[in-house]
């Protein structure tokens, strides 16, 4: 059971533009979908249109990229007023963003940068999500990102920064299994270990995904059928949650509707027997 | 410069070995250079997304140049991605290395403004309906409202049916030319819709888009620019009025000591 009063939405799919045509005419069975915040805000366009039907069907859950919880710039109360607005217009189950920084001194770099895992930094980031969930009025969900770099100023590891920053915050985690894979691959650091430090009652949802591997490091690009070494993962982060919602990102060469979602059904087969029903 | 530029001095930067560690395989340089090739490539995408006749017209390579020059110029200010390209023509202006430089501007502008138009709010058009309520004497009085989705250019090259030809994937676009050009940008059933104009229909509307200008003026502002028979101007003008009103550029009518606006149907609004 999660620390937050909501429900199992079972197994989701991140909404793209591609397959708006097949989910307007097919209305596939899809447990629930997931949007990018930004794609939604400050548009009044086909996407909105689209989004309202689709919110009539299923539950929303709105993710955002933006939010810059981490930057030294005071929280964007303009940005926040929309991202309630519309997460009120969709009736967003949960409103998530990254355990990140995205720019500084007004500019804006668009990439999700990792913190430096110092107390220092826990404690402004702690201050921004009690800041971001006083405007939005409710909690806010924040995500682990994958990273391709790491601070010498760093002194603690991520699992425990991410841990101790929920605690001080009370906000939820949204798992990204993938991400854990990514980062413990370019930074040599055991994923199990990871997942089971984060604590279960904290997780809200998970994430899982495609990647493209370099040798030398690899890149949460989004791509692609998940490795079993992710599954792996996904399985021991089920058995310590006793099951959360799932949803599958898919962001470099989209294949079909029907493709991307069978690739997040798979996660059935990884769910103990007792927990595979909804 | 910025406000956070002004008057601040620029630090010398620290090796990135003081700030990042190497991992077994990459060096702390070589770790940081993944971010700045993301952020390059991410924002570069995104103008290309805006702009794929600009992006056409140069190539792939001198767009990615001059996007990157554009960057350097407009770095992002905003959490979207969307007003990225927005200053694309005014960078264009100035005096910057790209082939055939008024040309791409103008078809800059037109991009810029079908990429403003897709996203902007929606607002219920006037119909025929709506004008046939009105008796001659007060139609001519009146101002008109244009819907957000709306945007009016005059261009100096004829870059429409270059637009035309990469939006359905032609092969062989035709070439651009210099001659002036009017085009009327807009949104119709969520799509973005581009109109040529000749010139007096755009003098008409650029007197319409003036705020408390009457139909009357904007009729005069046709006259003026009309070239042809002067018999055949009401019914132009009438077939223009008829045009614009079914492609639905208006959204309410003005007329003096009254507003009377189109009523917005439930659920299309929203925010």
């Amino acid at each position: 059971m999660t620390r937050f009063d909501k429900p199992n939405l079972g197994l989701g799919v991140g909404l793209r533009t591609v397959h708006f045509g097949h989910i307007l005419n097919k209305k596939p069975k899809v447990d629930w979908f997931e949007i990018v915040t930004e794609n939604f805000l400050g548009t009044e366009g086909r996407p909105m249109w689209v989004l309202d039907q689709i919110a009539e069907r299923h539950p929303i859950v709105v993710h955002g990229v933006s939010m810059s919880v981490g930057s030294p710039d005071p929280v964007d109360r303009s940005f926040l007023a929309k991202v309630k607005a519309l997460a009120g217009r969709v009736r967003a189950v949960w409103v998530s963003d990254h355990v990140c920084w995205t720019g500084v001194a007004g500019r804006n770099l668009h990439d999700l940068l990792p913190m430096p895992y110092s107390e220092e930094a826990l404690r402004h980031m702690v201050k921004k999500i009690r800041q971001v969930q006083d405007i939005l009025e409710r909690p806010l969900v924040l995500e682990n990102p994958s990273s391709y770099v790491e601070f010498t100023s760093s002194t603690m590891p991520e699992w425990e920064f991410i841990a101790r920053m929920a605690e001080d915050a009370d906000c939820g985690l949204l798992l990204d299994v993938n991400n854990v894979y990514v980062s413990s691959f370019n930074h040599g650091f055991d994923p199990e270990t990871y997942i089971r430090a984060i604590p279960p009652e904290r997780i809200a949802y998970f994430h899982v995904a495609g990647h493209t591997n370099f040798g030398t490091h690899i890149l949460d690009t989004h791509i692609g059928p998940i490795i079993d070494p992710v599954w792996k993962l996904y399985r021991l982060a089920h058995e310590r949650t006793g099951g959360r919602s799932t949803l599958l990102e898919w962001d470099e060469e989209i294949p079909v509707f029907p493709v991307v979602h069978r690739e997040v059904l798979k996660a059935r087969k990884h769910m103990g027997a007792e927990l595979a029903a909804p | 410069m910025g406000p956070h530029e002004r008057g601040r001095k620029r630090l010398p930067l620290a090796p990135a070995s003081a700030v990042i560690r190497p991992s077994k395989t990459l060096k702390p340089e070589q770790r940081v250079e993944i971010y700045v090739d993301a952020y390059l490539a991410r924002l570069v995408e995104a103008l290309h997304d805006d702009f794929p006749a600009v992006t056409r017209f140069l190539g792939h390579r001198a767009f990615h140049e001059m996007a990157r020059a554009y960057l350097e110029k407009f770095p992002s200010r905003s959490w979207s991605l969307s007003p990225l390209g927005r200053k694309l023509p005014e960078f264009l202006s100035r005096k910057v290395h790209v082939t055939r430089r008024e040309a791409v501007r103008a078809l800059a502008a037109v991009e810029v403004a079908m990429a403003e138009v897709f996203d902007e709010a929606a607002a219920a058009p006037l119909t025929p309906a709506d004008f046939a309520a009105l008796d001659g004497a007060q139609f001519i009085s009146s101002s008109l409202e244009f819907v957000p989705t709306f945007r009016l250019l005059e261009v100096d090259y004829d870059v429409n049916p270059y637009i035309d030809a990469v939006r359905q994937g032609r092969d062989q676009p035709p070439p651009i030319r210099k001659k002036k050009s009017w085009i009327a940008v807009y949104r119709k059933d969520f799509k973005v819709w581009r109109l040529d104009l000749r010139e007096p229909a755009y003098a008409g509307l650029s007197v319409l888009r003036q705020k408390g200008r009457t139909v009357g003026s904007a009729v005069a502002a046709i006259a003026r620019s009309w070239k042809g028979k002067p018999e055949s101007l009401p019914d132009q003008i009438k077939q223009w009025f008829g045009e614009w009103s079914s492609e639905g550029f208006f959204t309410a009518i003005r007329r003096p000591g009254r507003v009377v606006p189109r009523p917005i149907p439930e659920g299309r609004m929203g925010r």
